[in-house]
């Protein structure tokens, strides 16, 4: 076998050999990439070519390429040949289109030209094996054509096309490259080859492609442009538009045709990754991984040489895994992260990047690698342990042993004793000779057990000295609380003196808090404020002494007699129509009449006040003597004081002392009293409801029963077992003589109000419920819905189920029956409308909130109020809700209805009135601070109970409140009102029986 | 065979003629050009003998010399140990392969291939979305082909646990809809929900199939098609949008167990009631003396054995009291917020601070 290289032994010299010696066997071209041609001789003559299989080629592009054929006459025989199914060959021959002998014209062509490409070749291996054919590589139309095509022609016209490729590779350096038609055109007396070849150019299609595309060979083509070009016929297609055709063309999804031109930009601009990573994108589109992972390596590698570590980081993520990357790219990559301190990928990359040194055993390059990684983090003791396991699974002791000693350093300035032992420890294993380093060990495992022990005494130093931190701060507080409530106690003496004209007790709270407080804030004050009293007392002295300089005589007595008897008559007339502030004024006038002061008449003037409480009818005594019911006048003179004591059944007792100066008319709010207190077993977060029986009130309570009460003989009247102690049954309505409830017993019972007997039970009915049962208004049907939100339709009379349905969550508040339906509001935030009729959900509203609080019915609507603080109107006639209105931001906690409109008591102490026909907010009232429990309407008073355990009667009509009480307990729901008397149930198990004042 | 021997054949004409007319044929057959082909498509189309292609996808495994690719109905014959090697070395460190491969036997079923080259395809999720892209350029009335796309999309997402594609099969479905879009006429709602039927019937996806239809609810709010569609796949519209029954459930608080829906205390309830039944209770729970549990209540301490007034004594009385009865016992459960509290036979037998078997079932 003959043997060698491309590079000793030229293609030329090779053939000529074997033409000279006239050879048989097969020559074997191992190009580089390993792509080969197998070229078989006899005596010498090329018989067969093969690219290395059997590949035959396209008849019909063969016979068209070697000009034997038109595009045109090709089509037309594929398409009969498809259409008979007859072979594009044998329709060809029929048709007379062409010869046996084209066939042969055009193979040796083909295989010629193949043979010329080859001369170009600079390296590349070769073999020949003799008198051997390989005769599966070669195709069978070469077999079945005999062919013989002698070497020394072929040699001659490789060699001459060689110099000529020379020339061409001078102008066309590489077939990426794109050309297009210059200005000047195709010469109009150009042949037909010329013609051919430049009207091919589009200025999209690299020189290369149109090469193979060509009715010429490969080599006509090129040399044809080559011509063009010198002469100025193509044009070099410049980056910039080769850029913006690509761009056009991707954007059509012309992959291809992009990618080329951006093949031929990225040529003409070397130094552009950009255009490279637009490059490798377009190859990826059509399935060019391999392509175009090269384009991205390229421009990785310019990003890398200009610095831009941005980039290449960028581009990093375009890459498909980094474990395929060779060791340059992650050594590039990771230095860009290290740039950009990209601490984790760093981590990963350098990871990776020293594994790979050290699988090759090149721990010294592993080392630097995590040494870079070292930068990003001078502190991060884990990478120099890793450098150091490094060096000892390297088995280099002593570098192992120099990084564990610097971890070691490390850990030590840290003071992480623990540690430290560690790799002590760890030291110590790989230089077992070492004693100084056991030394350390046994050292620090001794410095250990020391600081502990200090950490133990540091714990109990910092809670001795927080004590003393705190005793020393309360002292002078002390001290200073006690000097500002003497000041406040001095200032309130001080404001009685204004009336009274006796500062003595001020003066001496003043001197007082000098005397014993001096070092305080309010000393100095206390300074200011005697000073001041000192200034007022000697301008009284000054205002005495000129008054005993004054003198009368009759005339002036008698005139001004006259005029304060003129006063004192339209006085007297004012205070006769109720109208005391007039009347004040005219009696303050006779005070004031210069010389008045001496007649007796005016020294026994006095003032009238208007005395009256709130409820009325008090019985009032004033300085222990009785002096009416309220309301009373009462006379007295500026600087007088008295005591009044007032008394009224249902409110507390008022004592009270009164210094008098300018007063008109007072009005004494009384203390509510309850009349009777009653302990109940119940803690009432549930409703108390009337039994219609005199007083008598109905509860459920959680010991498992239901009671009924009369508040008149204070004794329970019945009591029924519905359940277990600790159950939680439903509110409770009771409506015509029966009491309805939902049981934790999986039952709905039917009490008679008047003895507490079952009437019936309702049964395989899922418990427990929350809310109150609804009667329908003809007393015909009874709703109950549970806490799964399942809502059953019974029959009033016996019980029995009518209809059901189910809502999507808990239904909290209770069922309304409105306009022959049956109207839910459930937490699930909808509304159910079920029409009772046809048994069948009419509608379902989405509301913007759960809905937790039983709904009002006002003139045909019925009204929910949502978690969200909204209120919204259902009408069943329109299918929905006529308005929505946010009306506040706190959750509202009851709903009223009232000629005025729809009450709405929200969680901030308020009170709202909606409008129910526009949803517009009328009125609010501020009712007190605290989140209400209940509320009930009474004519134009609002009871309302609040959860710090006030109850306020509201006055809805003069916009204010008419009386409060506080309860010792919470009150959690409304109070009930029977009889003029109203009950207020507390959560501590008591209703208290207050007094309404009508 | 020898060079000399086979040249003297060669002068036979018939034989020349013979493989001219075999070499035409191929070439007839051979004018069509490698064809990039999405495996979705593989079923739909027909091929010849000797037809190349390029398919790529997930490998699954080589199998009796056969490459199998993830829901592709085709196998790809393995012709040589190169290609084997090269199968293995590219699917050691690449999920997904590329494989250029010629049509052998078009005609069974699946078509068989053999493979002439096998190169690493992209990571998945750039690979899916170039099938994407390459789908919805065969226009739109290969809509469906963007369908199959996705429902494959989803299950390979199911069956290699990677729901990072999940986006994509909706990519793929919303731009099959947006292709049939472009030949519905503007007002067609209806034709445009018998598009999102056809889709389900191919992904069926809820979730994706509510989306189209809550999009097109705001095109055409007045369809009544668009809302029967998505009453029909068990949607809710709660606080505006639309949504899945379950979701709207999870939304209200509620669990699922098995195949209801259940409030938090209730599932905790039939767990309990469960555990208690399978585990062999003490007959005896009420271990200490009354006057130990009266003790304990009075600091507001609860223990098993307590009674209900005892533990109300404790606790308050609950918000809530929930009662069952099984095998003959009667459970009660007590709620305090989201605590709760276990009776049976007027005993507590489980609370949240108990750390007994039964508790921590």
């Amino acid at each position: 076998m003959l043997k060698g290289n491309l590079s000793g032994f030229s293609l030329g010299e090779l053939l000529q050999s074997l033409a000279v010696s006239r050879r048989t066997g097969t020559l074997k071209i191992i190009l580089p990439g390993s792509e080969t041609k197998h070229l078989y001789f006899e005596e010498g003559d090329l018989r067969f070519f093969s690219h290395g299989t059997p590949r035959t080629p396209r008849i019909g592009q063969l016979l068209r390429n070697s000009g034997l054929l038109d595009e045109d006459q090709l089509k037309e025989a594929v398409k009969e040949a498809k259409a008979s199914g007859r072979l594009l060959g044998k329709v060809l021959l029929e048709q007379n289109v062409i010869s046996e002998d084209d066939i042969r014209r055009a193979l040796q062509q083909k295989i010629s030209e193949e043979v010329y490409d080859l001369f170009g070749l600079e390296e590349g291996e070769f073999e020949f094996e003799p008198d051997t054919c390989p005769e599966e590589i070669f195709d069978s139309l070469q077999k079945s054509v005999p062919l013989r095509i002698h070497t020394s022609p072929l040699i001659m016209e490789g060699l001459r096309r060689l110099d000529e490729w020379t020339r061409i590779r001078t102008v066309i350096k590489t077939e990426n490259e794109i050309f297009d038609l210059g200005p000047q055109g195709i010469p109009p007396h150009a042949d037909a080859l010329t013609r051919a070849v430049l009207s091919s150019y589009d200025g999209l299609t690299p020189v290369g492609e149109l090469s193979r595309q060509g009715n010429c060979t490969r080599f006509e083509f090129l040399l044809t442009s080559f011509e063009a070009i010198h002469s100025g016929r193509l044009q070099l297609l410049d980056p910039e538009t080769a850029l913006r055709e690509a761009e056009t063309a991707r954007a059509n999804r012309h992959f291809i045709q992009a990618a080329a031109l951006l093949r031929h930009a990225s040529e003409q601009s070397p130094g552009d990754p950009a255009i490279l990573v637009q490059l490798g994108d377009v190859l990826g589109l059509y399935y060019q991984e391999g392509e175009a992972r090269k384009s991205y390596l390229q421009a990785l590698e310019l990003y890398f040489e200009g610095g831009d570590w941005s980039s290449v980081t960028q581009l990093a993520e375009k890459l498909p895994g980094h474990t395929e990357l060779d060791l340059r790219h992650l050594q590039i990559l990771l230095q860009a992260y290290v740039e950009l301190r990209l601490a984790k990928k760093a981590l990963w990359v350098g990871n990776q990047l020293a594994s790979r040194f050290q699988e090759q055993g090149e721990t010294g390059e592993a080392v630097s690698v995590l040494h870079s990684l070292q930068q990003l983090d001078p502190k991060d003791l884990n990478l120099t342990v890793q450098i150091a396991t490094l060096f000892q699974q390297a088995g280099e002791t002593q570098q192992a042993t120099a990084y564990y000693e610097e971890v070691a350093r490390g850990l030590e300035a840290k003071k992480k004793v623990r540690d430290q032992v560690k790799i002590l420890r760890i030291i110590a294993d790989l230089n077992p000779h070492r004693a100084d380093i056991k030394q350390r060990i046994a050292t620090l495992v001794a410095l250990e057990e020391r600081l502990e022990k200090q950490r133990k005494r540091r714990i109990t130093i910092a809670g001795v000295s927080i004590i003393a931190i705190l005793v020393g701060s309360f002292i002078p507080l002390l001290y200073e609380l006690k000097a500002r409530e003497l000041y406040s106690e001095g200032r309130r003496a001080k404001e009685e003196a204004f009336q009274t004209g006796d500062y003595t007790k001020a003066k001496l709270l003043f001197t007082r808090l000098r005397n014993s407080y001096g070092l305080s804030s309010p000393s100095r004050l206390a300074a200011c404020e005697i000073e001041e009293i000192q200034a007022i007392e000697r301008r009284f002295i000054e205002i005495a002494e000129t008054n005993l300089h004054d003198a009368d005589d009759e005339q002036q007595l008698r005139e001004l007699t006259e005029r304060v008897e003129s006063l004192m008559s339209r006085a007297r007339a004012a205070e006769a129509e109720e109208d005391f502030e007039e009347a004040h004024e005219l009696i303050r006038q006779v005070m004031g009449v210069e010389g008045a002061k001496d007649l007796s008449v005016v020294q026994e003037l006095k003032l009238p006040l208007l005395l009256a409480t709130n409820p009325p009818g008090a019985r009032l005594e004033i300085d222990g003597q009785y002096a009416g019911k309220s309301p009373h006048v009462h006379r007295y003179r500026p600087g007088d004081s008295v005591t009044v004591k007032i008394t009224h059944a249902g409110c507390l007792d008022l004592t009270s002392r009164l210094a008098l100066t300018s007063q008109i008319r007072m009005e004494i709010v009384l203390s509510r009293r309850p009349l009777a207190e009653h302990v109940l077993p119940a803690s009432f977060d549930q409703r108390i409801q009337p039994a219609g029986l005199r007083r008598v009130f109905v509860f459920p309570s959680q010991d498992g029963n239901i009671y009924a009460y009369d508040p008149e003989s204070q004794s329970i009247v019945w009591q029924q077992s519905v359940g277990k102690f600790g159950d939680r049954i439903s509110d409770l309505n009771v409506r015509e003589g029966v009491v309805y409830a939902g049981t934790v017993n999986n039952e709905v019972q039917a009490l008679d109000v008047s003895g507490g007997e079952v009437r019936w039970t309702a049964r395989r009915i899922r418990g427990p419920f929350q809310a109150a049962p609804a009667v329908s208004e003809d007393q015909r049907l009874l709703a109950v819905a549970n806490v799964f939100g399942e809502v059953y339709i019974l029959d009033h009379q016996s019980g029995e189920r009518y209809g059901e349905f189910l809502t999507e969550n808990r239904v909290a508040a209770s069922p309304v029956f409105l306009e022959g339906y049956l109207v839910v509001g459930s937490t699930d935030s909808h509304v159910y409308a079920y029409d009772l009729a046809s048994k069948s959900i009419r509608f379902i509203k989405e509301l913007s909130g759960e809905i937790r609080i039983d709904p009002v019915v006002h003139e045909g609507a019925a009204f929910f109020a949502t978690g969200d603080g909204c209120v919204h109107r259902i009408a069943v006639e329109g299918e929905g809700q006529s308005w929505s209105t946010r009306i506040t931001d706190r959750s509202i906690v009851a709903l009223k209805t009232d000629t005025r409109g729809i009450l709405a008591a929200v969680a901030a102490g308020h009170v709202m009135v909606i409008d129910p026909a526009i949803g517009t907010v009328d009125r609010q009232w501020k009712i007190a601070e605290a989140a209400p429990g209940g509320m009930l309407v009474d004519g134009d008073t609002l009871y309302v109970g609040f959860h710090d355990g006030t109850l306020v009667a509201w006055d809805m009509s003069a916009d204010r409140r008419s009386w409060s009480w506080q309860a010792d307990a919470s009150i959690d729901t409304e109070p009930l009102l029977l009889s003029d008397r109203l009950y207020v149930a507390c959560s501590s198990g008591t209703v208290q029986e207050l007094e309404i004042f009508r | 065979m020898t060079g000399p021997s086979l040249a003297s054949k060669h002068r036979l004409l018939p034989l020349a003629l013979w493989a001219f007319f075999a070499a035409a044929s191929s070439s007839a057959r051979g004018e069509l050009a490698t064809e990039d082909l999405v495996i979705d498509e593989v079923a739909d189309r027909t091929f010849q003998k000797g037809q190349q292609i390029r398919i790529s996808g997930r490998y699954l495994e080589l199998q009796d010399e056969e490459v199998l690719l993830f829901d592709c109905p085709a196998r790809f014959l393995v012709t040589s140990t190169g290609i084997r090697r090269k199968v293995l070395e590219i699917t050691a460190t690449s999920a997904n392969i590329t494989l250029s491969v010629r049509c052998t036997e078009p005609d069974a079923r699946p078509p068989r291939f053999e493979i002439l080259t096998v190169e690493p395809a992209p990571p998945t999720s750039r690979l899916l979305d170039r099938d994407i892209e390459a789908a919805s350029a065969r226009g739109p009335e290969h809509a469906a082909l963007m369908f199959r796309l996705g429902a494959r999309i989803l299950r390979m997402a199911e069956t290699f646990e990677e729901p990072e594609i999940v986006q994509l099969a909706k990519k793929a479905c919303i731009r099959g809809l947006l292709l049939k879009d472009a030949l519905r006429a503007p007002g067609d709602a209806a034709g445009r929900v018998a598009d999102i039927r056809e889709m389900f019937g191919v992904v069926p996806d809820r979730s994706l199939a509510m989306q189209a239809l809550a999009q097109l609810e705001t095109k055409y709010p007045e369809a009544n098609e668009v809302r029967e569609f998505l009453i029909e796949l068990n949607c809710r519209k709660f606080r505006g949008a639309w949504m899945l029954y379950e979701d709207f459930k999870s939304q209200q608080g509620f669990e699922r167990y098995g195949d209801k829906w259940l409030l938090p205390e209730e599932k905790d309830f039939l767990l309990t009631i469960a555990a208690y039944l399978k585990k062999k209770q003490e007959p005896i729970l009420r271990r200490r003396l009354d006057q130990e549990y009266q003790l304990l209540s009075s600091r507001g301490e609860v223990a098993v054995g307590m009674r209900p007034r005892e533990v109300f004594q404790a606790l308050g009385y609950p918000d809530r009291v929930y009662r069952k009865k099984a095998r003959d016992a009667e459970f009660d459960q007590w709620v305090f917020g989201d605590r709760y509290y276990y009776f049976v036979g007027d005993l507590l037998i489980k609370h949240p601070e108990d750390d007994s078997e039964l508790a921590s079932r």
